[in-house]
């Protein structure tokens, strides 16, 4: 006896169509190049493809790999939003296509690392850049010192402001990068009895959240001496529309932000924050590419981790970087 | 004198005891008396609360929420959901910004927004009442093509460098509010009258009460469907063109998980999900709500890592309350 299935016309069609059309587009953005032989095929993976500064690393990418001899293929694949999952399937389905090389900023240190290690595995040469994952076997982290980085901030925010009330804004909490950039900061100004911090306030890497809350945060706090973005968060804003923060400063409340990229600097142009502490999200694109091709061309063993410099921004030098960023479009 | 003392300490008990039997037939009585109680402590907490320049910032963020809120309220309503209105914001405030900086004048570039957001609306309510299918899932699905549009458009950059008359429209003060929030208030008359008081505004709540009663008492339900996502649309498109112009910048991730926001306002003031039961007013006031509790979590300096446990909780309270008015 066999049981006979009913499908109607318009749901069959229906199908056919929803499978062609996948079908055709899965085609139509499958890899080519993986598929060729002695060519090496790179693939960087930022934690969203919605956030401005990782595309500052795949310019740096892009750069390098026009500079090297060789052929060398590039993509930049993501999530469309932060997320951890999706990123791991990612990271499977480029070996299943036949990369050589992966590059990843991870949403999760923990939740990436069954995805890293299988790849691995495969014979694929991972590394991370900005967000690492030190357990997995990820061949190194190209990054900066992000307690150092906020040590620096807190040096500079002892410095300008060395008493009275302080607040932090963060991004997402338990984010490793922001955690470590925060106990680096809170490790020097927690030495200096006179510095309060009074609030933690997370954003959730939302830029009109941000707003709000440094708004709200000034508004609040009338004897507030000083701010420290742990990200850059607000200045992805326009500048003028956080006259809270610009009048903030003008009454003599210092702030301080990581990061220096171009909303950044605008920012310590215009006079709605006082330092910048910076490194080169361009750098580490470049850099990256150069330890993976080491890698896997020659076999060399990067070094782990593999820090980028930090450079500090304010009054004295921002013309310099201003003109820099003019010339470059934020190629630096 | 003692004689007629103890009159007129009836007639006030009375009179109080009338007013609160009204007040609680008044569908957002409780939902008022939460945030005139949760705002009364948190000016005990925190003075500033109260102060001209704190209430603006609060009332400029609930603004946006709301306005997308009112749209969400209409495919309530009808017993459906939308669950594209954060990326339909995304996507507007987009082709708003890139409209700009491309040299066309500001209001056709916010008009170009809104009608982006309608067209999502359209697409929404087509495939969902031609098809059959779930809103839920045909507007999770737009969901992540309008997210996927915003972010393919730009590749993740962030556009700005807006006319100041656009910045204005989006944080500029009008007789001592914030503009937005005069086009809430403006929203919140005009959709009570439409819902209230026109037969289109009757037939929404008819579909959401009784959908196959609405059919056959001569309701066009799949039009009027199809025109409740539009507005609907355009309602999350208006919200994103403002929110670009408050911002002064366009940020492929914006307003992610919005949805959850403009839904949870919506449920919070009284409407229910399965249709047939809500109020503009209940909306603007959940909006509000959450946008105190968001507030609260700056002044008050509420611990960083509770910050979500916290708003959750009042969410949750919030839902409670209200159900134990219906009971």
């Amino acid at each position: 006896m066999t049981k006979k299935t009913n499908i109607s016309r318009r749901d069959f069609l229906g199908t056919m169509t929803t499978a062609t059309v996948a079908g055709a587009t899965m085609t139509m953005w499958a890899p080519k190049e993986a598929r060729a032989a002695g060519k090496m095929n790179l693939a960087f993976v930022p934690k969203a493809l919605n956030n401005p500064v990782f595309e500052v690393t795949r310019w740096g990418a892009e750069d390098r790999i026009a500079e090297l001899d060789g052929d060398i293929s590039f993509r930049w694949v993501g999530p469309t939003t932060t997320d951890a999952a999706a990123q791991a399937q990612i990271l499977d389905d480029l070996v299943i296509q036949g990369v050589n090389g992966i590059c990843l900023s991870c949403n999760d240190p923990d939740a990436l690392i069954p995805a890293i290690n299988r790849a691995v595995m495969e014979g694929v040469t991972v590394i991370t850049w900005d967000a690492d994952s030190p357990s997995s076997k990820r061949a190194t982290n190209v990054s900066i010192d992000q307690e150092a980085a906020g040590a620096e901030a807190g040096k500079i925010i002892a410095q300008l402001a060395p008493k009275g009330k302080l607040a932090i804004l963060t991004g997402t909490p338990g984010a490793l990068n922001l955690e470590q950039r925060v106990a680096g900061f809170r490790s020097v100004v927690d030495q200096h009895a006179d510095i309060e911090v009074i609030a933690t306030d997370p954003c959730n890497d939302d830029v009109q959240r941000a707003v709000e809350i440094v708004e709200q945060r000034i508004n609040a706090t009338p004897d507030l001496a000083s701010y420290f973005f742990v990200g850059m968060w607000p200045f992805f804003a326009d500048l003028k529309t956080m006259p809270q923060l610009k009048a903030f400063v003008d009454r003599g409340g210092k702030c301080v932000s990581l990061d220096a990229l171009e909303g950044a600097l605008n920012a310590v142009d215009q006079g709605y924050c006082n330092s910048l502490v910076g490194y080169s999200w361009w750098g580490f694109g470049r850099t990256a590419v150069d330890v993976l091709v080491a890698k896997i061309r020659d076999g060399v063993d990067p070094a782990d981790p593999m820090f980028t410099e930090l450079f500090i921004v304010d009054e004295s030098n921002i013309a310099e970087y201003m003109t820099k960023q003019a010339e470059t479009g934020g190629r630096f | 004198m003692a004689m007629n003392a103890q009159p007129e300490t009836q007639e006030n008990n009375s009179l109080l005891a009338n007013l609160w039997e009204r007040a609680k037939d008044f569908p957002e009585s409780r939902l008022i008396l939460a945030i005139l109680i949760g705002g009364a402590l948190l000016a005990w907490q925190a003075e500033v609360f109260l102060s001209g320049r704190n209430l603006r910032s609060v009332m400029l963020a609930i603004s946006f929420s709301a306005i997308a809120a009112m749209g969400q309220l209409l495919v309530i309503l009808t017993g459906r959901i939308d669950l594209s209105t954060g990326s339909t914001m995304a996507l507007s405030g987009m082709i708003t910004a890139l409209s700009l900086v491309a040299g066309v004048p500001v209001p056709i570039a916010m008009a170009i927004g809104i009608c982006v957001g309608g067209i999502v609306g359209f697409v929404n309510g087509f495939i969902s009442m031609r098809f059959g299918i779930s809103s839920f899932i045909v507007t999770l699905g737009t969901l992540q093509v309008a997210r996927g549009i915003t972010v393919g458009l730009t590749e993740g950059d962030t556009v700005s460098g807006f006319a100041d008359i656009f910045l204005f429209i989006g944080s500029g003060r009008v007789a001592g509010l914030p503009l937005p929030v005069w086009i809430m208030l403006v929203l919140l008359i005009g959709f009570t009258i439409f819902l209230k008081y026109t037969a289109t505004g009757r037939e929404i709540f008819a579909i959401g009460g009784n959908e196959t009663a609405a059919r056959l008492a001569g309701v066009k339900v799949s039009r009027l469907q199809v025109l409740v996502f539009v507005i609907a649309g355009m309602m999350a498109g208006l919200a994103g063109v403002l929110l670009t112009a408050r911002l002064g910048a366009a940020v492929s991730n914006a307003s992610v998980g919005y949805e959850l926001i403009v839904i949870a306002s919506v449920v919070i003031g009284g409407a229910s999900l399965s249709g047939g039961a809500g109020t503009v007013l209940g909306v603007v006031l959940g909006a509000m709500l959450i946008g105190i509790v968001n507030n609260a979590l700056v002044l008050l300096v509420v611990p960083t890592y509770w910050q979500q446990t916290f708003t959750g909780a009042v969410i949750v309270a919030a839902a409670l309350i209200d159900q134990m008015r219906r009971r």
